[in-house]
C-alpha cells in the first residue's frame, strides 16, 4: 500500500513538473536517479560480492534515508543531474535539430522563391540534419545512462567506452530505439490532434482564451503523465542495457581497466567484480568464428537503428507540418530531451 | 479513351463545343462599351484579423487608402454549407461563377483540384455577349496552381470552349519559351531532347482539350516582349505574387484587357509553416495592390472606366490551440469569413456594409455593372454598389 501511495505521489509530481520545460530539468535529474539504481542493481545481479545495498529508490524533494548523495535536499541533486543530462544531450543532439530549424524557414521559403536557384538549401538542409540526429542517437543513449551512472558530465563523452558498450549491446540498443519510436507514435498523434478537431465538429475559433487554456489543462493531463513514465522508463532501460555492456565489454576485453575512470574501478572492486576474466576461453578458430559474427551483427543493427533513427526524425518533420510548435517541435523530442508535452500557444500565454 | 478525349466529350455533350462555332457568330454580339474590370483574388486565403483590422493590418494600402475610395462589404462570407469547401480553387470557382456549386476533381484523385466549372465564368457570360477578343479577357495565374489555368471555360450547355478567357502566366510562358526554343536548328540533340521532355511535362499538366495550350496572336507577342526582356532562364523575372503584379501590368499594357482576374496566392504558404510567411504574403499583395491601383489611374484606357474588385478566395482558420492558427481547409467559422472591396466609377466611396453578403454575389453584382446577363449566377446582386 505505501509502495503504491509512493508511485502516485511519483507520478503526481512527475505531472507538475512536466507542465513546463523548465521544471521537467527536475524530471530528467530524477529520471536518471532511477537510471542510476538500475544499472547498480544490474551489476550487483552480475557481481561476485554484493558490497552495499542497493539504495532506495530516488526522491523528488527530499532524500530518503539511505539514498546516495551528499546533499539533504533531492531536488538540488535532481536539479543538477538534469541539468547535466540535458546540456549534454543538447551539446549532441541540438546540431542536428537546429538544422532542421533552418531547413523548416527555408524549405517553406522556396514558396516565394520556387523550385530555382537555392531551392534545394532547405531539403538538403533537414536531410543532414536528420542524418546528424540519427548518428547522435546511436552515441547518445549509452552515453547518458553512463552519465546517470557516474554523475560526471564528462563521462558523457567518454567515446571509446561508449561505442565499446553501443557495440556490444546493439541488438539492445536497436530495441530501446525502436521502443521511442513506437512510444512517440501517441504523443505525435496528441500533438497532431487539435489542428483536425475542426473535423469533428469541434470548431475552436469562438472560444475565449481562458477556455481554451482550460481545454488544454485537461487534454494535456494524460499526456504528460504518459511523457513522465514513459521517459523514465526508457532511462531505466538504457541504464540496464549501459551496465550489462559494459561489464560485457570488459568480460570479453574489449575494454580494460586502462579504459575506465578511478570511480568505475572503485565501484568495480567494490562489487568484486574486478579483475574480470572471461570464464570460457575459447580456441583460435572459434574466436575468430565469434569475433566475424559480431562484427557482422553489430554492423547490421547498427545500420537497423540508424534507419530506426532516420524514421524517427521523419515522423518528427511529418509532425511537424501537421501541426508545427515553432522552434520547441525540432529542439524538444519528449522521449529523448525535456518530457513536457504541454503545447501552449504564445498568442493565448500574451493573452492576445 | 484518354483523360482529355473523355473531358473533350463531355465537353461537347455538354453543349459547349458543339455550339462554339455559333457561339461567337452570334450577330447579337455588340461591341462592349461597358466598364473595364480587374478581380484581384486576395488570396489565398486571408482572415478579417490581418486585413481589416487596423491594429493588426498587413496590408494598409488596402485598408487606409483604397477602402475610401470605394464600398467595402466587410461581413461577406462563403456559404456554410458542407458542399462549400474553404479552398483556393473553389473559392476562384465561386467568385468567377456566382454559384456554389460542388467541386471534385475530374479523375476523383486526392488532394488534386482538376476542376471543370459547372456554371459559366464571367469570362464566358462576357465573350458571349460582346465582341471581344479572347486577349481582352485574361486571367493572371500563378505558378504553383496550374490547375487554376484552366477554369476559364465550364461545361455548362451554351457556353464553353470558344468563349474562354486566355490565361496569362509563367506555365504559359514557359510553353511559348519552350516551342521557340525548339525552332532553333543549331539546337544540340540534348538540349532538344531536355527541351521535349520538359515540353511534355508542361503539357501533360493539361488536363482539358490540347487546343488549351495554342497561344493566341495577341498574347505571343507579349511572349515575344517578355522573353526579349527576362530570356529563357526564369531566373530573372520576379517570383510569386511579385510575378503575377508584373504580368498583370504587362498585360494591361500590351492586351489592354476589358476583363482581368490576378490569382494572388503568396500568403497560402503559410499553412502549417513559417508565421511570417502569412502576414508578409499579404504585404506583397498590398503591394501589388498600389501598383495596379497606380496603373489604372494613370493609364487613359483604364482611368475613370474600370471596376476593381478585391475579394479573398476563402478565409482562413482561427484554431487557437495551435501555435500556427492559419489553416483553411477544416471549415472552421474564420475560414468562412471574407470581404470584398468594389472601387470604380458610379460605386458609392467610404461607405462600409456590415450586412451579411455571399461570396457568390460578386459575379451577378459585375454582370450587372457591366451590363451583361449572368443568368446562372446564383448569388443574389449587392444592391450597394448598384444603386
Amino acid at each position: 500500500m505505501r509502495h503504491v501511495l509512493r508511485q502516485f505521489k511519483d507520478l503526481f509530481i512527475g505531472y507538475i513538473l512536466s507542465q513546463t520545460l523548465a521544471t521537467a530539468i527536475l524530471i530528467v535529474g530524477w529520471a536518471l536517479h532511477v537510471g542510476r539504481r538500475e544499472s547498480q542493481r544490474t551489476w550487483k545481479s552480475l557481481a561476485k560480492e554484493h558490497g552495499d545495498p542497493l539504495p532506495p529508490s530516488p526522491s523528488w524533494i527530499l532524500r530518503s534515508p539511505g539514498e546516495l548523495g551528499r546533499r539533504r535536499f533531492a531536488l538540488l541533486d535532481n536539479a543538477l543531474l538534469g541539468l547535466k543530462g540535458i546540456v549534454a544531450t543538447w551539446l549532441v543532439t541540438w546540431p542536428g535539430c537546429a538544422l532542421w530549424v533552418f531547413a523548416w524557414y527555408d524549405g517553406w521559403n522556396n514558396s516565394f522563391f520556387k523550385g530555382y536557384e537555392q531551392s534545394a538549401v532547405g531539403p538538403t538542409t533537414g536531410a543532414v540534419g536528420m542524418v546528424l540526429v540519427a548518428l547522435t542517437m546511436m552515441y547518445h543513449p549509452m552515453a547518458l545512462a553512463r552519465l546517470a551512472h557516474t554523475g560526471m558530465f564528462r563521462s558523457y563523452f567518454d567515446f571509446r567506452i561508449i561505442r565499446t558498450v553501443v557495440r556490444q549491446r546493439a541488438v539492445s540498443c536497436l530495441i530501446w530505439a525502436a521502443s521511442v519510436l513506437v512510444l512517440s507514435l501517441p504523443l505525435t498523434a496528441v500533438k497532431i490532434l487539435p489542428n483536425v478537431l475542426p473535423r469533428f465538429g469541434i470548431d475552436t475559433s469562438g472560444w475565449s482564451d481562458a477556455e481554451t487554456l482550460t481545454f488544454l489543462d485537461s487534454y494535456y493531463a494524460v499526456p504528460s503523465l504518459y511523457a513522465v513514465v514513459v521517459y523514465t522508463f526508457l532511462q531505466d532501460r538504457a541504464s540496464r542495457i549501459y551496465a550489462s555492456g559494459l561489464f560485457e565489454s570488459l568480460r570479453n576485453g574489449s575494454l580494460t581497466e586502462n579504459d575506465l575512470r578511478d570511480a568505475d574501478i572503485k565501484e568495480f572492486e567494490s562489487l568484486g567484480m574486478l579483475p574480470v576474466t572471461d570464464p570460457r576461453p575459447l580456441p583460435l578458430w572459434m574466436k575468430g568464428l565469434s569475433w566475424t559474427g559480431f562484427q557482422l551483427k553489430a554492423s547490421l543493427t547498427a545500420v537497423g537503428t540508424f534507419l530506426i533513427w532516420m524514421t524517427f526524425g521523419l515522423m518528427v518533420i511529418a509532425g511537424e507540418f501537421l501541426n508545427h510548435q515553432p522552434f520547441r517541435g525540432f529542439l524538444n523530442q519528449p522521449l529523448i530531451h525535456l518530457p513536457s508535452v504541454k503545447y501552449v500557444p504564445d498568442h493565448l500565454k500574451d493573452g492576445h | 479513351m484518354d483523360r482529355r478525349a473523355f473531358i473533350k466529350s463531355s465537353l461537347l455533350t455538354a453543349g459547349s463545343l458543339a455550339v462554339s462555332p455559333h457561339l461567337l457568330a452570334n450577330p447579337a454580339r455588340s461591341a462592349y462599351k461597358g466598364p473595364n474590370v480587374v478581380i484581384v483574388r486576395f488570396g489565398g486565403g486571408v482572415r478579417r484579423r490581418e486585413t481589416l483590422i487596423p491594429q493588426n493590418t498587413y496590408c494598409p494600402y488596402f485598408l487606409k487608402k483604397l477602402v475610401p475610395q470605394g464600398t467595402l462589404f466587410n461581413n461577406m462570407e462563403m456559404l456554410d454549407d458542407n458542399a462549400v469547401n474553404t479552398s483556393h480553387g473553389e473559392g476562384t470557382l465561386y467568385i468567377l461563377t456566382g454559384a456554389f456549386d460542388e467541386y471534385r476533381d475530374i479523375e476523383g484523385k486526392e488532394l488534386s483540384q482538376r476542376y471543370i466549372p459547372k456554371s459559366p465564368t464571367l469570362f464566358e457570360y462576357l465573350r458571349k455577349s460582346h465582341d471581344i477578343g479572347d486577349h481582352e479577357t485574361l486571367m493572371i495565374n500563378g505558378e504553383d496552381r496550374v490547375t487554376e489555368e484552366f477554369y476559364t471555360v465550364s461545361n455548362h450547355k451554351g457556353y464553353g470552349i470558344e468563349a474562354r478567357g486566355r490565361v496569362v502566366s509563367l506555365y504559359r510562358y514557359k510553353l511559348f519559351s519552350i516551342r521557340e526554343q525548339l525552332k532553333n536548328d543549331n539546337l544540340s540533340e540534348d538540349k532538344r531532347q531536355v527541351l521535349l521532355k520538359e515540353l511534355a511535362k508542361l503539357n501533360d499538366q493539361n488536363f482539358m482539350p490540347s487546343e488549351f495550350n495554342d497561344e493566341s496572336a495577341p498574347i505571343q507577342k507579349l511572349w515575344e516582349a517578355w522573353r526579349e526582356h527576362y530570356g529563357d532562364s526564369g531566373l530573372l523575372n520576379p517570383r510569386g505574387d511579385r510575378l503575377l503584379t508584373e504580368l498583370s501590368l504587362w498585360s494591361m499594357k500590351h492586351l489592354r484587357p476589358r476583363m482581368l482576374m490576378v490569382n494572388y496566392n503568396d500568403c497560402d504558404y503559410v499553412h502549417w509553416g513559417v508565421k511570417s510567411h502569412y502576414t508578409r504574403g499579404i504585404s506583397i499583395m498590398d503591394l501589388g495592390l498600389r501598383q495596379l491601383v497606380d496603373f489604372i489611374d494613370r493609364d487613359a484606357f483604364y482611368r475613370d472606366n474600370t471596376i476593381l474588385v478585391v475579394v479573398p478566395d476563402c478565409g482562413r482558420d482561427s484554431q487557437k490551440m495551435m501555435a500556427i492558427p492559419y489553416q483553411h481547409h477544416f471549415g472552421d467559422r474564420t475560414s468562412h469569413e471574407i470581404f470584398a472591396l468594389f472601387r470604380g466609377p458610379g460605386i458609392p466611396r467610404n461607405r462600409i456594409v456590415d450586412r451579411f453578403t455571399l461570396q457568390s454575389s460578386v459575379a451577378p453584382t459585375l454582370g450587372r455593372l457591366m451590363g451583361i446577363d449572368t443568368p446562372h449566377c446564383t448569388g443574389p446582386d449587392l444592391r450597394e454598389v448598384l444603386s
